[in-house]
Parts: structure tokens; C-alpha cells; sequence
């Protein structure tokens, strides 16, 4: 004698149950899983030992790698998101002129994101070796034609080049992805903006500062944000290029987690250093977002 | 309209929850075998042999065996299964086997939630904390009731393995380091070869005959390749290590003179371009194919290389590692151990299998055959095929002289060497050999981050 009442629709629940169970399954549960095992000490073999806070005191205070890791991110963070950015918005701009051959140049720089990361870092390896690389190669010459000696840095086996070569490979094969985001973007800009502000007399470097940039201001800080979390997440090609790099220079910190886990058998520090971790890039993305009031301007009006 | 609506919601609920049923249906159980009848028959006595293992029971039984590696190495597991099953027609083998993490992680895991572990199966770790859980299986009185012997291993082959004086698994080999050496690259450059009596500064005056370096700096040859962690050879025979006590360490003994001489060797060595950077040796791809390139004309590493070195038809022989200037000499005894799992249901059949793997004319014979390993059995390096100087490397005595210097280097049994190694000695050192820090400054800090982790742990 229920009656029907359209804004109750319990049915619905037993729709998406099944996706439902699928999210609790292998989503929810392992982290909430992950944030208990952090308060433990479990080495697999013999069952966790519950020690409270003593995995996050031990981080910031006694653990050696912690800091070095901790360094890094910061250069790879600062470092990427700023160059991944700006060279993206050059080649979109420089592609989006729209001469005939711009598509062929578009898959050329879309290739290396769909490349496997395995095959890329291994060339980029034998690239990067130190006597016989060609990135090093013009270097080599150069001296050989000055009669210096010159002494080209040693890329993947020194502490200061690690992540410097690490850097570039990741640039290299992530820019193509960013460029064809900041292309969509663009192509969104009225062209009747761009008409008038030509007629004004507006130079192509005040177009781009005064038309260009504040309409495409939401696919930048779209990019951006994506880049933190992507630069915060590094793995693949420290991993298959460095192995962590001489004496964990380019160690990130998703590498640190899965040696803790698999190499030393300590989950209950590796899930301490990922909840560390997962609240760091939480509050960077609420930091990014809190400011995009101040300079992204969506054309609706709205925030 | 009402009845409507609500059959229609029973009718969806029911298909929903039909489905999740289905989905949830119970995966059939591995291996699942006949029980065996009680008693495995009289068993023939016999040395390390595998002599006429215990095939008493008709009822056929099911038995799996796990391990980790590539293609290769599984060939070899495959013979000597089919070997056993020969023997043993009913009794079958199930390999169970994946590549290295993958197996380690399946293995950990297996033993974590307590089931459907393999009957016996391949472990490189610590082996106290399986004892401690009862995960792994003594097996002291199968040996005797088969009179197995157990002092055909090398001496300390054994120790990884033996816990409150009983043996819970069966070391396969060691991880003794040769050193390896390419004689056409020794003859061009006029340099005798290595012998068992070369010292570390035979191996010097040798490398520098056989680096090459140009006059602008570029280096085409370097005469040794060598990873950092096989220089702990040289400290622990030169009377260093890492730490003063295995299995209860109190201090670091990295800053002691005799160990500051070992690490003081082989940064001398990278100094001069006479030895590659290891971080250089494994961006380059590895020592494996730095010898076989010619990119060095040594290298020290164990016996995993020799096949890949044959199959390639290098000129190429092997000698011990070089000695200490006081005329000592060790070898790593570590290496991977068969374990029986104690919850196993077929236990005599397992130790049939464990017995027939780990004997000099059965599944020793047959491993050895590849050249792959160091045997932890003094017969199968003995006998008659592994000596046969036919084969290559020429020199087979070498592996009489290492055999005898087996100990454990490092402190593997105890239970936090790897995080410990892991995040403060091999980073330590690393930044050595990246000829980053100078020696006499990075074993001080060093000593201090594990004097500080060993107060920290509780140890001293």
C-alpha cells in the first residue's frame, strides 16, 4: 500500500550495486586497509603488531631515505610542472596554426606518450651513457675540435645528472599528451576576440597575453593540477632508467613505497609513507584550488 | 499501479543478487590429491644419493612445487621433475612458477593468510621468522630416517638455514662470487692470467695493462666490472663488515681500519678508471653484457653468468677472487633454499622430492649440468661431469678452492638487515663507488646512521 514517491527511489540502490560492491571491493576497502596497516609493524611472514604513531615519528625524525626522497619530489615537482607547462603551450600555439601539415607534426609529438615507458627508458639509458651516448656525443667533439678536455657529465651515474636525465625523459614522453589538452583549448578561443583585438592594433605578444591566456586559463590550471599529481606520482621512469639513480638521488617517493613493501618487507612503514604522501598532494590540489579564484576566468562567469 | 511497481523491484532485486551469487562462486582447489596410505615403505638408505626414493605408496599423489624463474631456468626445474617422476611414476609434480617479485610477493602472501601453501618450494629470506610461524618443516628426522647426509654440504652451506641447531631447508647453492676473465682481451694486452694465488695487488698491476683511456678522458675499456655489494667479500675477509655480531648486532664495524682498507681498494680502483662506476656497469647493461661486449675484461660475479657465457662462445676462463694482503679469502654461502611446508599433506613424497632435488646424481647433477650454480654439494662438484675439464670454464678446480672458503658474509638471518642494508649501508656506500665521498668520511657517517638504528631497534 506504499505509495509511489518520485523523489524515493530505493530501486535505484540495487542498480548500481553491483558497481557499488566492485568500488568497496577494490577501492575502498584496501586503502582503509592501507591507513590501518600504517599504525602496525607486519613483515608478511609473522602476523601485524599494532605500534600506533611509531611509523610516522619514525619517518620524520630517524629515517635516513625520508628527507632524500622528500628533496627530490621537490625538485621534480618544481621542476616539471612548469617546463611541461610552458613547452606544451608552445608547441599548441606553434601547432595550432593550421597549415596543412600540422596533423602529421600532432601524431609525431603524440607518439611517445603511447610508446611502452620500458622501451623508451632503455633507449634514453643508452642515450644518456657517458662516453659513448648521443646526448654526450657533441659534447665529446666539441672538445676533440677545441683540443680541451672536457668532461661531459655522467647522466644516469652521478647524483646531480640522475634527475636532470630523469626529467627529460619524462618531458619527452608526457608533452605530446599536455600539448593536444592546451590544443582543445585553444580551439575554444572566439576568433572574432582575436579579430578585434588585431583591429585595435594589439601585437601578437598582447593577443596572446591579453586574449590567449586568461580564455584558456581553465585548460591551464587543468594541466597543472594533473602535472602535480602526475610529477607527485613519478615511478615508471625512475624506475626502469635509475633504479632509484647512485645512492637514491632520483629515488621518488611512489619507488620508496614499493621498496619499503617488496625489498625490505615493511608494509607498515610503506603504508605509513603513503598516507604521508596522499595527504601532501590533498593539500597541494586544495591549495591549487583555493587559488584559481585569483587568475583562471571561466567564461560563464561562474567559479 | 502499485502492485506493478513493486513486483517489478522484487523481480530486479532477485536478478541483481542471482548475479552476484554467480560471481562469487568458490575457485576450485590447486592440487587437490587422493590422501596417501599410511607409511612410505621401506626407504633404502643411501649417502647424498637419491638411491631408491620412497615410491612405496600406489596411490597416486599430487605434489606442487613452486619456484621463480625466467624460461631458461624453468627448463632445468623441468627436468629434473620429469627426472623424479621417472622414478617415481606415481607421484606427480606440479610446477608452480613465476618470475622473480612476482613469486616472492605470491609466496609472502601464501604464507600471510596461512593456505594452500606448496608442498615444497624455493625461499631466499629469512628463513627464522617461516620457523617461528611453523610455516616450514625440520628436517632432521627425515634425514635420518633416510640416512641423508648432511655433511656433504660445504661447511656453513647450511648455517642460513639452521635455526636452534635444526635444518628447516636444503641449501641449492651458493652465491660465491668468480672471477671471471676474457683471455683473448688478457692475451692482446700481454697480461698473464689470473691464479689462485693472485693478491689485490696482482689484480691492480694486471688492470692497469688493461684499461684503456684516451688521452681525453673517454675510457673504451675498463679492465674490471664488479657491483658494489660484491666488494662485501673483500671486507669481511680483510677482518671488516658492517656490523660486530649476525645475529644480535650492538655496533657498526664499517670505520675499523681493516674494513676502511677493503672499501679504500675498490674506490682506488674506480679512481682510476682501472674499475667501471657501478651505477655506470648497471646503466650500461649490466656485467653480463659489459663482458660480453668487451667494455671490461673482468668481472666478478657468481656463477648465474656461465651459461649465457658459453652460449656465446666467448674465450673466457675463471679464477677465485683475488686475496687480501694478509692471504684471506671468503665466499658468500648464501643462496635460495628448498623448503617442505609443515602443513603439507604429503610429506613423505615431499621429502622424496627434497631428497632426489638436493642429491649429487639427481637434481644437483642435472642443475649443474647447465653451469648455471655454484652446487652446495662438495660430491656433485666432485664428480666426474661437473669436472670434466671439456667444459667451459676450464678451470674446475676453482670451484674446489671457493668451496672451501664458504661463509655467510652478510648478516641475512637477521631480520632487519635488508630494510637496514636497504636504506643506510648500500646508499652509503654507493656514493663511494659515484666517487661522491671519499671513503674515510662515508664510513664515519655510516657507522653513525646504523649506531643509531641499532639504539633505535633495540639492539645495543
Amino acid at each position: 500500500m506504499r505509495r509511489w514517491n518520485p523523489n524515493s527511489q530505493p530501486e535505484g540502490y540495487v542498480f548500481i550495486l553491483p558497481s557499488l560492491i566492485g568500488v568497496l571491493v577494490f577501492s575502498a576497502f584496501p586503502v582503509l586497509f592501507a591507513i590501518a596497516v600504517s599504525f602496525t609493524q607486519w613483515n608478511l611472514t609473522t602476523p601485524p603488531r599494532f605500534i600506533g604513531l611509531a611509523n610516522f615519528i619514525n619517518l620524520f625524525s630517524q629515517d635516513v631515505l625520508f628527507g632524500q626522497v622528500a628533496a627530490n619530489m621537490a625538485v621534480y615537482v618544481l621542476a616539471l610542472v612548469p617546463l611541461q607547462t610552458v613547452l606544451s603551450l608552445m608547441l599548441a600555439l606553434a601547432l595550432g596554426r593550421g597549415l596543412r601539415i600540422m596533423p602529421f607534426f600532432r601524431g609525431i609529438y603524440y607518439m611517445p606518450v603511447i610508446t611502452t615507458i620500458v622501451a623508451a627508458a632503455l633507449v634514453f639509458a643508452f642515450m644518456f651513457d657517458r662516453d659513448y651516448g648521443l646526448v654526450n656525443a657533441p659534447l665529446w667533439w666539441l672538445g676533440d675540435f677545441l683540443r680541451i678536455k672536457i668532461d661531459p657529465p655522467n647522466w644516469l651515474g652521478s647524483s646531480d645528472w640522475s634527475k636532470p636525465a630523469v626529467i627529460l625523459l619524462t618531458l619527452w614522453k608526457n608533452v605530446g599528451f599536455t600539448t593536444i589538452l592546451f590544443l582543445a583549448g585553444l580551439q575554444s578561443v572566439p576568433k572574432e576576440l582575436h579579430e578585434a583585438a588585431m583591429i585595435d592594433g594589439a601585437s601578437r605578444w598582447q593577443r596572446l597575453r591579453s586574449v590567449t591566456l586568461p580564455l584558456i586559463s581553465p585548460t591551464t590550471f587543468f594541466v597543472m593540477v594533473i602535472l602535480t599529481i602526475g610529477a607527485f606520482r613519478l615511478f615508471d621512469e625512475p624506475f626502469v632508467m635509475t633504479r632509484g639513480g647512485p645512492a637514491g638521488s632520483s629515488l621518488t617517493a611512489v619507488m620508496y613505497i614499493y621498496q619499503t613493501a617488496f625489498n625490505f618487507s615493511a608494509m607498515g612503514k610503506a603504508s605509513a609513507i603513503a598516507l604521508v604522501l596522499f595527504a601532501l598532494i590533498l593539500s597541494v590540489t586544495l591549495v591549487q584550488q583555493r587559488l584559481q579564484r585569483h587568475w583562471v576566468y571561466y567564461e560563464t562567469g561562474g567559479e | 499501479m502499485k502492485i506493478y511497481m513493486k513486483t517489478h523491484m522484487q523481480i530486479s532485486a532477485l536478478i541483481v543478487i542471482a548475479t552476484a551469487l554467480a560471481a562469487c562462486a568458490a575457485p576450485p582447489t590447486p592440487g587437490s590429491a587422493v590422501p596417501t596410505t599410511a607409511g612410505a615403505g621401506a626407504p633404502t638408505a643411501s649417502g647424498a644419493t637419491s638411491g631408491a626414493t620412497s615410491s612405496a605408496s600406489g596411490a597416486p599423489v599430487t605434489l606442487t612445487w613452486g619456484m621463480w624463474g625466467d624460461a631458461e631456468e624453468l627448463k632445468a626445474h623441468q627436468a629434473v621433475a620429469d627426472a623424479f617422476m621417472a622414478k617415481n611414476p606415481n607421484i606427480k609434480i606440479q610446477l608452480q612458477s613465476a618470475p622473480w617479485d612476482d613469486y616472492n610477493t605470491k609466496l609472502k602472501t601464501l604464507i600471510a593468510s596461512g593456505t594452500d601453501l606448496y608442498d615444497v618450494f624455493f625461499y631466499g629470506f629469512n628463513v627464522e621468522d617461516l620457523v617461528r610461524q611453523g610455516v616450514v618443516e625440520d628436517l632432521d628426522p627425515w634425514a635420518q630416517k633416510t640416512a641423508y647426509k648432511f655433511d656433504d654440504y660445504w661447511p656453513g652451506m647450511l648455517d642460513r638455514v639452521t635455526v636452534d641447531g635444526k635444518v628447516y631447508g636444503l641449501v641449492r647453492d651458493a652465491d660465491a662470487s668468480l672471477l671471471y676473465y676474457r683471455k683473448d682481451l688478457f692475451d692482446a694486452a700481454k697480461v698473464a692470467y689470473p691464479t689462485d694465488k693472485w693478491t689485490w695487488d696482482d689484480l691492480r698491476t694486471a688492470a692497469q695493462k688493461l684499461s684503456k683511456i684516451e688521452s681525453n678522458g673517454r675510457v673504451t675499456r675498463y679492465a674490471l666490472g664488479m657491483e658494489g655489494g660484491k666488494a662485501d667479500a673483500w671486507l669481511s675477509a680483510s677482518g671488516g663488515g658492517y656490523v660486530d655480531n649476525f645475529s644480535k648486532p650492538t655496533k657498526c664495524i664499517l670505520d675499523t681500519p681493516e674494513s676502511l682498507a677493503a672499501v679504500n681498494y675498490f674506490y682506488g680502483l674506480i679512481k682510476d678508471n682501472l674499475a667501471m662506476k657501478p651505477a655506470d656497469l648497471a646503466q650500461g647493461g649490466g656485467d653480463s653484457a659489459a663482458f660480453q661486449s668487451g667494455k671490461v675484461a673482468m668481472i666478478i660475479q657468481n656463477a648465474s653468468r656461465i651459461p649465457a657465457f658459453n652460449a656465446a662462445n666467448l674465450n673466457y676462463d675463471i679464477a677465485p677472487i683475488p686475496l687480501t694482503p694478509n692471504g684471506k679469502r671468503v665466499a658468500e654461502a648464501g643462496g635460495a633454499a628448498w623448503h617442505m611446508s609443515a602443513k603439507s599433506q604429503h610429506k613423505d613424497e615431499a621429502w622424496a622430492l627434497l631428497q632426489f632435488v638436493q642429491s649429487a646424481d639427481g637434481g644437483q647433477a642435472i642443475y649443474a649440468k647447465s653451469g648455471g650454480i655454484f652446487p652446495a654439494l662438495k660430491s656433485e662438484v666432485n664428480s666426474p661431469a661437473f669436472q670434466d675439464p671439456n667444459q667451459k670454464p676450464a678451470s674446475r678446480s676453482t670451484f674446489d678452492t671457493v668451496g672451501a672458503t664458504l661463509k655467510l658474509i652478510n648478516p641475512i638471518t637477521w631480520k632487519y638487515w635488508d630494510d637496514m642494508s636497504g636504506t643506510i649501508t648500500t646508499p652509503g656506500l654507493d656514493k663511494v663507488w659515484a666517487l661522491e665521498l671519499a671513503p674515510d668520511t662515508a664510513v664515519k657517517d655510516i657507522c653513525t646512521k646504523v649506531n643509531a638504528y641499532l639504539a633505535q631497534k633495540g639492539q645495543s
